[in-house]
């Protein structure tokens, strides 16, 4: 017996280990702020009451399967059942679910709307990549400030999101921060942007109370790179929050030189891209204003590193399937010498 | 018919391959339909062994994206219609008139037209695989990811049409089961002494005939957006694509249950036989299987918490789809009170039975977890789901319909699977799905989302998909035992006894394999268990001594009174049609016709279906 237990705990300790020693940057367990703690605690609850009805009924019927086991050829009494019984297991598991029923809803209802001091922040999907516009947060000036893939939120402050999608139907999900809302498609306005407060735009509030960098991924199947559509959000101490407000909405400049790869910068790359201060004002692609400061690249695919944007300068549909900047440049679109300068240009803008 | 020679009203013996494909005979029909939906099956299993192999490991290369989602998609796709749906059916078709005590089905030849729809559809499904590019939008194929901008290729036009072609399939094979059930049960055969299995039946053809014209209407609606460039979900143009959502799952919701209440039907009757004691609480299990269907209906919202539906209906359906698993708890309760007290012969169908109950728990138990919106929204669309719903349908559907292939196989073919050959398929199938979706619950709340054909290594994930990956090799395997099981058994002499299992219902009261016509005279039903009682009388204490002798093996001869059904090849030539009528919507050449592009192929697959339905009318009765 004794044996047995510890190769029990020895197992357990085994499967704990697998499963702590890498990071989780994805995990549901290991949560911050008040959405993501309430909807982990929420699971929690029904998880030990799942494992107490789990360890009975699986116990009793094994304990039956065993007990029983046919041993002669004994006939057994023919019982046909009991109505008293079969009300007791109506009842019981109907109360049981009362318990998880209550807190629920609660839940619900807490997280629906978000507190009256939240920042707003559009959240727009595209196959396969996220934009970020902020339209206020409140004593901080954000209104207008477009970025993509890697998010910026204060430390302890409500976030309400508007959630839309240019194209298919994405879901925005930062597991550390809180649960999933879709993306889903709205109309344009006539102005050419998406109507953000049309029936279909979701709401979602999150909060992150400890500072730091938390992964998130597009949750719903979008179309060949659905794997690919990454992002991060980064949760700041106000005070840093305030100053990559401020310094993402300082304009950026084109650099001075006469290299080839600039001209290509103010013709192949206006088409989609924008860049803050310049002469680049694309809204296909994700906005590049202050792309040096960004730690990804190719929406949170790979680190943002010399090697990997030069890679990506050179072949980007062999690094994200099907990505439109693929149709634009292919193997030998820029030469070398292009590929190092627009590197080092996006690189350096900060 | 002039192609089988034979005087009138005589029951003929059937064989060589004209007789499948002229077949009305639901036996035949059932053995068609279980071979069929198995090909199909293995075909759906290869699918996701190749996915399984590019998720072994983190950043792996072994198929592109594009590739993945097609694999992905039809895996489920043909899972559910081309695999268990019609695995179901061929169990209806196999059981059904057996257990009431009828000759065959209400519709005869409606009944083979069923089958070859199901495999015309079937094939047509899965054309998209040589024409560049299956369908890739997942099962469930949202929109606007299905519109031919998203995806322009022709995969998912022969998933809409497919599904439509396989739609006439379920609902012929639903009013052909749910008439046959409700008319030709045999006297005495009251509704509270149907068989549990032929109750499941009996509630899964009604939850199809209202199931099957919803999806009809979606699918129309995709096609027609696809193909006559409608609007039903272009958002630009005023369309929307939640409405996709809601006309799919209020049909998918239902579809849940089609799947696995036959399953729940089948380990009714295998319980009770192994354990020498009557199904405990009979009334209560065929109640709460009603329940479970009609409740059904009222659930279809909660695979849509993340779409912002807002905390009142996000609350409505919590409570139902909490209420849901109180029916289904009776269930299981009152299977393992059959068990208590009983005399339990583990013989192979045993296994997969009881199988069934251990994990089916387990997947009840997850479920809970997903109709709590909040907690749901850190599942929706992660592995935790796929790990939830494979201990359903794999654990419970699969595990019940082969507890139900090893259990009637000698009923209906004559010879017994082999028990060593059958444990070590149960085994190799148990532990192999707990280890491919035990460990999805873990690397899901890990935040792993579904139907990502490749991960970092950061994430975490690397191991438990390794050992998933190994969990479905051994299936696989498992499998390997079970398709030799068959070709062993197929050349054994070994003929197998009318009631091999001591079982209770009147289908093991007459010889094996079933003759021809089922019944030489039709029983007249004098208590639910029939057989039973007629073996050991109504007492609750009988001894162990049968009052009457084994069926045996030996068709018992000419009964040249019997009147059966003729054999006809209209419903294939029907059938043939409308798949080509279907299919040809895709392929040229077209006609330019007043300003049309007529489809040449439709319609010749349109004259087709009108010849085959003539000649079905029209067809002489001979007897």
């Amino acid at each position: 017996m004794s044996r047995r237990l510890l190769l029990i705990v020895g197992l357990s300790l085994l499967m704990t280990a697998i499963s702590c020693t890498p990071s989780h940057p994805q995990s549901t367990f290991d949560v911050t702020g008040p959405i993501a703690s309430g909807q982990r605690d929420l699971f929690s609850l029904m998880f030990w009451l799942a494992a107490v009805v789990f360890v009975l009924v699986e116990g009793i019927f094994i304990y039956v399967i065993f007990r029983y086991r046919r041993k002669g050829n004994e006939m057994p009494a023919q019982h046909h059942g009991n109505t008293r019984m079969e009300i007791a297991w109506t009842i019981a598991p109907a109360l049981l679910l009362v318990v998880v029923m209550v807190p629920t809803i609660q839940k619900i209802f807490e997280n629906a709307s978000p507190p009256d001091n939240s920042y707003e922040i559009a959240v727009i999907g595209h196959q396969w990549w996220w934009e970020f516009e902020y339209l206020d947060c409140g004593p901080v000036d954000c209104a207008g400030l477009v970025t993509a893939n890697e998010l910026h939120i204060p430390a302890g402050q409500p976030v309400n999101f508007t959630l839309v999608s240019e194209d298919v139907i994405h879901a925005f999900w930062v597991p550390k921060i809180g649960g999933k809302r879709d993306a889903l498609p709205v109309p344009k306005n006539s102005d050419g942007k998406l109507d953000l407060v049309h029936q279909r735009a979701n709401q979602l509030w999150l909060q992150g109370d400890v500072p730091g960098e938390y992964y998130g991924q597009c949750a719903e199947l979008c179309g060949v790179s659905h794997a690919n559509m990454r992002l991060r959000v980064h949760v700041d101490e106000p005070d840093t929050f305030a100053q990559w407000v401020s310094n993402q909405k300082s304009p950026n400049s084109l650099p001075s030189s006469t290299n080839p790869g600039y001209e290509k910068l103010t013709t192949l790359c206006a088409a989609c891209h924008a860049i803050t201060g310049t002469t680049l004002t694309g809204v296909i692609g994700p906005d590049l204003s202050h792309y040096g400061n960004r730690g990804t690249l190719a929406s949170a695919m790979f680190d943002n590193t010399p090697e990997n944007l030069k890679e990506w300068l050179r072949d980007p549909g062999g690094m994200k399937p099907g990505n439109i900047m693929a149709g634009s440049v292919k193997p030998g679109t820029l030469s070398e010498e292009e590929i190092e300068a627009l590197a080092d240009y996006l690189l350096g803008l900060r | 018919m002039a192609t089988v020679a034979h005087t009138a009203g005589e029951p003929r013996s059937y064989s060589g391959i004209w007789s499948w494909i002229t077949t009305v005979d639901h036996k035949q029909i059932g053995t068609l339909y279980l071979f069929t939906a198995l090909i199909f099956f293995f075909i759906a299993g290869t699918e996701i062994l190749i996915v399984r192999s590019q998720l072994a490991r983190p950043d792996h290369g072994l198929i592109s994206a594009d590739l993945y989602n097609q694999l992905m998609t039809m895996h489920g796709i043909s899972m559910i219609f081309l695999g268990v749906m019609p695995l179901s059916v061929a169990f209806f078709n196999w059981i059904v008139p057996l257990q009431i005590g009828a000759r065959d089905v209400a519709f005869p030849r409606l009944n083979a037209l069923s089958y070859w729809v199901f495999l015309f559809g079937g094939i047509l499904l899965n054309l998209g695989w040589f024409t560049g590019g299956a369908a890739d939008a997942g099962w469930f194929a949202y929109a606007n990811l299905t519109s031919t901008t998203y995806s322009p290729g022709d995969g998912v036009t022969f998933f809409a049409l497919g599904l439509l072609v396989l739609g006439v399939s379920s609902l012929a094979g639903a009013l052909n089961f749910t008439v046959t059930i409700i008319n030709m049960r045999a006297p005495g055969m009251s509704l509270m002494r149907l068989p549990l299995f032929t109750w499941m039946a009996f509630v899964t053809g009604i939850l199809l005939v209202f199931a099957m014209p919803v999806i009809t209407i979606g699918l129309v609606e995709i096609f027609f957006d696809r193909y006559l460039g409608a609007n039903f979900f272009n958002v630009a143009a005023g369309g929307d694509v939640i409405l996709w959502q809601h006309v799919f799952w209020v049909f998918g919701h239902p579809e849940v249950y089609i799947l696995i209440l036959p399953a729940m039907g089948i380990v009714s009757e295998i319980l009770p036989t192994f354990s020498r004691k009557p199904l405990y609480g009979y009334s209560f299990v065929v109640f709460s299987g009603i329940v479970i269907g009609f409740m059904g209906w009222t659930v279809w919202s909660h695979h849509m918490f993340s779409t912002g539906m807002g905390a009142v209906a996000d609350s409505a359906f919590t409570v139902t789809t909490m209420l849901i698993a109180v029916p289904t708890g009776v269930k299981i309760f009152n299977w393992i009170a059959t068990l208590w007290g009983g005399s339990i012969d583990f013989k192979t169908p045993m296994y997969f039975a009881l199988g069934f109950i251990a994990l089916f728990i387990i997947g009840g138990l997850s479920g809970v977890s997903h109709a709590s919106p909040p907690s749901d929204l850190q599942q929706q669309d992660t592995y935790y789901i796929v790990a939830h719903f494979h201990y359903v349908l794999f654990g419970g559907a699969i595990f019940g319909i082969f507890a139900g292939i090893y259990y009637w196989y000698p009923k209906l073919l004559g010879r017994h699977l082999k028990e060593g050959l059958g444990k070590a398929h149960f085994w190799f199938m148990f532990i192999g799905m707990n280890l491919a979706f035990g460990p999805m619950h873990w690397v899901g709340m890990d935040g792993m989302p579904r139907r990502v054909y490749t991960y970092p290594t950061e994430m975490g994930w690397d191991f438990w998909n390794l050992v998933a990956t190994v969990g479905a090799f051994t299936m696989a395997i498992s499998f390997l035992f079970f398709i030799y099981n068959v070709i062993v058994t197929a050349r054994s002499k070994e003929k197998a006894l009318g009631d091999p299992w001591d079982a209770r219902t009147i289908e093991w009261s007459i010889p094996s394999p079933v003759p021809h016509y089922n019944f030489a005279e039709i029983p007249t039903i004098k208590a639910r268990d029939d057989w039973w009682v007629t073996k050991y009388g109504p007492e609750e204490h009988p001894t162990n001594e049968s009052a009457v002798s084994d069926p045996g093996n030996e068709d018992e001869g000419d009964h040249h009174d019997i009147h059966m059904p003729d054999p006809s090849y209209f419903p294939l030539v029907s059938a043939l049609g409308l798949a080509l009528m279907m299919g040809g919507l895709v392929f040229p050449p077209f006609l330019q016709m007043f300003g049309l592009d007529i489809p040449i192929i439709s319609v010749v697959g349109g004259v087709i279906l009108l010849i085959g339905t003539y000649g079905w009318a029209f067809e002489p009765v001979n007897g």
